[in-house]
């Protein structure tokens, strides 16, 4: 095995080396405010060769020539052609101007062209425009919500944030912002995601043929990259919507060596409904509110070296106050009690980029990552009877959550544009904190005992390391394949797991507009989140692997076709068939308030297994652009003790996913935008009919009871009414004195239907009914950029 | 600002609005199947109760529509060997006592309905070897008693335990429930409930002599009926039988009335009820049972 991989890459590279080489390397920016473009295009049309920036907007090509005819180009951006005399390796760095005329055909044309031709398969890039002109529930632009409209992914329920990938579960999902692991990326239990998009630069999810590079997750990768902030500068927006605000402001320190950003959001949630809340009870204080904070530095020390300080601050907070006094002839009471609910994230990294040569790109970070949940109540009780006073001081507090404490390095060696090496390696640092109780009891009467305990799990300390190296390479005019090997252990309790996971894909041209790909990833997953709901509950709680509770995996098949139909549409179709091992769930009877006591006593361990096909015709350029993401799936599950052994549907199988997303321009000063999706109800378990029970007890005594018992038949054997909606919005955009205006306002849900977000029992009417939640819904938004 | 509480009091208007039901999901529409219950042994007739499946609207008060005159063969060993027959209240008797190791076969046959048809045998009694009556420290269970049998090795044996008085009143004796709790390790922590049934298995005893140990309150009264004669049993029951009362032990004291609001709420997973019956619902299974009894005079 080591032999034929060290040949392997001995051979591609040998492939790549020629007599005389030049290479120039170097970043590619915007002019306006010197942010890093990824995936820009660097393209000589002599050779039909070309490149693409990196993550954080590196490029290297190399080439057997002394004199070369460049084109650098962006969507949306002036494409910048240069004529260059090589007599040695050169750095160039790129500045690259927005066009905001969109008549730039070529720009379109290589964009097209190289997702058509990059051996990368299962890849959805969620254009940022779409993203913030799209409309959505209460004008709040949401990531998490806007990539649900792309084929291959479901959401959990209506209006909530939730991804389920290829018939994966919410825990199966990486998300990473800036490197970074965010482990719970919900607000207001699911309805919002984490990530203020105004800070946000690019957003990439990988569903399959995922690259050696990434791992830890079955089902997708989300890779969110904030902005670095404007080194020209001092720029930033503001923005008021229904129910939060928020603001972003970026510039230089100093000099265009050094720059920041900072952006963050609050819902006024709190603010807004305490009037009514007062209306509703004199005595009690309700409030809810959530808020995020990003913030980033960046400093470059020469153009081969640049340092990042990236931080996240995420939290919500639910409480409920409440004062009440209980006053008779002998005696006032008075209690004061309150409860408070909260979970929050907080990151940090630093990340180091540097350039060894021109050919070799290394990034260097180490990251922090906690999340945390509490829960409580503080109940305080004072008594006065005549001169006495008693007190009683009543609290009870819950925490849970994750840390994590992270170092990788990732390097990518680009000998010249038919091939690409990266190897790295990530070591990950776990704590896990399963849940612990803090109780206090405290009183000034001699009768009753003082109490303060702390009981609960003890937290789990794991690490995770893993290495990974990985090839792409242009074998010939039609073929490119990437090629990889990812090798990651973990240690809990005593225990190593470890795992080998390859990873192939392969493209092969055929023609100029058609290209067929193809490929096979294994994945491993060491940790589980342990979930009940169909929302994402702050509750749910991460675990990892015991002796009992193997590591998940998965492999997945994929093969696919990119067709580009003229110079601004293409479609792609793809087909998946994925095979999930050691995937957990709750036992028969079992639910998180049975207690977490013996938590690996509550589940049951099975496999699953999912298959589909997804068709994806988008129109990126031009007055109109949006997609059309259509999916058929199956996905199921079978766990020895669940459902009698038998496979049954999973929770989120939905046979049917279509969403279409259509933004236009009407004139440059207003665009308008629609989405209408349209799904398959989700499964679920009901009981199907009554039976009569037969008491072993009374039935040896002569008498055979006839009180009902429920007959549940095949476990997720309903399904919820199929759901759709349309939702409608309006930009105005117009430039003011001191910068740019812009009006959102639409319709969540226009023609009010009425989706199921829950399952109701109507006892006077002994039928069940599906409840909906968000009717029609108006929304608007200002913003105000400078 | 002004516009803003508009929109907002609009929203708040519209989504106390939505709390709406807007799709039923209907019930009644099912093919009802027959409903067997027997637990037979070695010591009386083979007595089946058939009854319908109900759909979720059919309001059961007082009993599940019982099915009468229904064709109910037995086969023993794949033979025929009996046609039960029907009394009453949907109640079946064989004309025989069945005997350990035979695989009895049941066929019901009702027009209108597919065949439900169930097989089981009774397994090997294991006898109680010993029983010890001590007394406990607590106020109210007072006593402690103590069985002690032999499990068979190299089979998976299944068990019941069970706790009577014999009461008697004037001319009258009938079968009283004892109040009793155990923390066996075999069986966990267990109440003594009326809708429970305290089932184990050998899995930490397999082949092995094993002791169980229960808490017994006894009245004090001299009068009372939780005095006398205390019978205990202990049953050697089928898988069939085992499974059946372990989904029905899962289900029972959690589910009531409101099992469809607790499952929608998301509090519980759903548990199916484990039936043998092919072409029907219910159980048909075998247990052989063995009792002894202590008196407290």
């Amino acid at each position: 095995m080591k032999k034929t991989l060290f040949f392997f890459i001995l051979g591609c590279y040998s492939l790549t080396l020629s007599a005389q080489n030049f290479t120039i390397s170097g970043y590619i920016s915007d002019t306006a405010s010197g942010e890093k473009l990824i995936g820009a295009n660097v393209y000589s049309k002599e050779s039909m060769k070309g490149v693409v920036t990196n993550n954080y907007g590196f490029y290297s090509f190399t080439v057997n020539k002394s004199t070369i005819n460049l084109s650098y180009s962006f969507v949306g951006y002036k494409t910048q052609k240069k004529i260059l005399n090589l007599t040695k390796d050169t750095l160039i760095n790129i500045s690259l101007s927005s066009n905001n005329e969109l008549n730039e055909v070529i720009v379109m044309e290589n964009k097209l062209e190289s997702e058509l031709k990059s051996p990368q398969m299962s890849v959805m890039e969620l254009p940022l425009k779409e993203l913030k002109t799209l409309p959505v529930l209460f004008g709040e632009t949401d990531v998490l919500r806007t990539l649900q409209l792309m084929p291959g992914v479901h959401t959990g329920g209506e209006g909530t944030s939730g991804l389920y990938v290829r018939g994966g579960g919410p825990d199966q999902n990486l998300i990473l912002l800036d490197g970074i692991q965010i482990y719970n990326v919900y607000h207001l239990f699911g309805f919002f995601s984490v990530f203020n998009t105004d800070a946000i630069k690019n957003i990439k999810l990988i569903k399959g043929g995922f690259p050696a590079e990434y791992g830890g997750r079955l089902s997708s990768i989300l890779d969110i990259r904030m902005k670095e902030g404007n080194t020209k500068k001092l720029k930033g927006s503001i923005s008021l919507g229904l129910i939060a605000a928020s603001f972003m402001l970026e510039g230089p320190i100093k000099n265009e060596n050094t720059s920041f950003i900072i952006s963050a959001r609050r819902t006024y949630i709190d603010i807004l409904s305490r009037p009514f809340i007062k209306n509703i009870a004199d005595d009690a204080v309700v409030g809810y509110y959530f808020y995020d904070l990003t913030g980033k530095i960046n400093h470059k020390f020469s153009d081969k070296s640049r340092l990042y300080l990236s931080t996240y601050i995420g939290k919500d907070s639910y409480t409920n106050k409440c004062d009440e006094e209980q006053i008779s002839a002998s005696s006032k009471i008075s209690i004061h009690s309150e409860n408070f609910l909260g979970w929050a994230n907080y990151t940090a990294a630093m990340r180091w980029n540097y350039i060894f040569g021109s050919k070799l790109f290394s990034n260097t970070s180490i990251t922090y990552s906690n999340y945390k949940y509490q829960t409580g109540m503080d109940n305080n009780k004072t008594e006065t009877i005549g001169d006495s006073i008693y007190e009683n001081n009543y609290s009870y507090l819950y925490n849970s959550g994750i840390e994590d404490i992270s170092g990788k390095i990732d390097f990518e060696y680009i000998p010249s544009p038919n091939y690409t090496l990266k190897f790295g390696a990530k070591y990950i640092n776990h704590t896990f904190r399963p849940g612990v109780s803090v109780e206090k009891n405290m009183s000034n009467q001699v009768d009753i005992p003082p109490l303060d305990t702390v009981y609960g799990n003890n937290n789990i300390y794991a690490n995770e390391l893993a290495a990974y190296i990985g090839n792409t390479i242009n074998i010939g005019k039609y073929i490119s394949a990437n090629m990889g090997l990812r090798i990651s252990d973990f240690y809990v309790n005593g225990k190593w797991y470890y795992a080998f996971e390859p990873r192939v894909s392969i493209r092969v041209l055929v023609g100029s507009k058609l290209s067929l790909k193809a490929s096979y990833s294994v994945m491993n997953q060491y940790i589980h989140l342990l979930t009940n709901t169909s929302s994402n509950m702050p509750t749910d709680l991460w675990l990892p692997v015991t002796d009992k509770v193997k590591p998940q995996n998965s492999v997945q098949y994929a093969i696919g076709s990119v067709y580009n139909i003229n110079k601004q549409m293409s479609v792609s179709i793809e087909t998946y068939y994925k095979t999930m091992d050691n995937l957990i769930e709750y036992a028969e009877g079992s639910s998180f308030y049975t207690g977490f006591t013996n938590w690996e006593d509550m589940i049951e361990t099975g496999k699953g297994w999912s298959y589909g096909a997804e068709l994806f015709v988008k129109k990126q350029f031009g007055k109109t652009t949006g997609w059309l993401g259509y999916t058929w799936s199956k996905t199921e599950r079978q766990f020895e003790n669940i459902n009698f052994g038998e496979p049954f549907p999973y929770k989120y199988d939905r046979r049917n996913d279509l969403n279409i997303a259509v933004t236009h321009k009407l004139k440059d000063n207003i665009d308008i935008s629609a989405t209408w999706v349209y799904g398959t109800g989700n499964a679920f378990t009901m009981p199907h009919s009554q039976i009569n029970s037969t008491n072993f007890y009374s039935y040896r005594l002569g008498y055979v009871p006839s009180s009902p018992l429920f007959n549940f038949e095949n476990r997720n054997s309903y399904r919820m009414p199929s759901n759709h909606r349309l939702d409608f919005g309006v930009n105005f955009y117009k430039q003011k004195k001191r910068g740019k205006r812009i009006w959102s306002m639409g319709i969540y849900n226009v023609y009010n239907r009425k989706n199921a977000f829950y399952l109701e029992y109507d006892s006077f009417n002994q039928q069940m009914v599906a409840v909906s939640i968000f009717p029609i819904l108006p929304y608007v938004n200002y913003k105000f950029e400078f | 600002m002004k516009i803003i509480n508009y929109i907002l009091t609009l929203v708040i208007v519209l989504l106390v609005v939505t709390c709406t039901k807007p799709y039923t999901i209907k019930f009644d529409d099912i093919e009802k199947r027959i409903v067997v219950s027997s637990f037979f042994n070695s010591d009386s007739l083979m007595m089946i109760k058939v009854v319908e499946e109900a759909s979720l609207s059919d309001n059961i008060k007082s009993d599940f529509k019982t099915i009468d005159s229904a064709l109910a063969i037995i086969y023993a060993n794949n033979t025929i060997i009996d046609t039960a027959k029907y009394t009453n209240n949907g109640i079946y008797y064989s004309n025989f006592i069945p005997n350990e190791n035979i695989i009895y076969k049941i066929n019901i046959k009702k027009r209108g309905f597919s065949d439900a048809t169930a097989e089981d045998k009774i397994p090997e009694l294991i006898k109680i070897d010993t029983l010890i009556r001590l007394n406990n420290n607590d106020e109210y269970y007072n006593y402690r008693i103590k069985i002690s049998f032999h499990d068979p090795a190299s089979i998976n044996n299944y068990y019941l335990f069970s706790v009577f008085w014999l009461a008697h009143y004037e001319d009258m004796t009938w079968w009283s429930e004892a109040n009793y709790r155990t923390n066996d390790p075999s069986i966990g922590d267990w109440l003594d409930n009326s809708f429970q049934v305290p089932i184990f298995n050998d899995e930490l005893f397999n082949g092995m002599k094993y002791e169980l140990a229960f808490d017994l309150h006894v009245e004090d009264r001299e009068s009372s009926f939780e005095r006398g004669y205390c019978y205990v049993n202990l049953y050697s029951i089928s898988k069939n039988m085992y499974l059946y009362l372990r989904s029905y032990n899962q289900q029972t004291p959690r589910f009531g009335d409101h099992l469809l609001e607790d499952f929608q709420q998301g509090l519980m997973n759903p548990i199916p009820i484990y039936t043998n019956v092919e072409g029907g619902l219910g159980i048909f299974a075998g247990c052989a049972v063995s009792q002894d009894s202590v008196l407290f005079e």
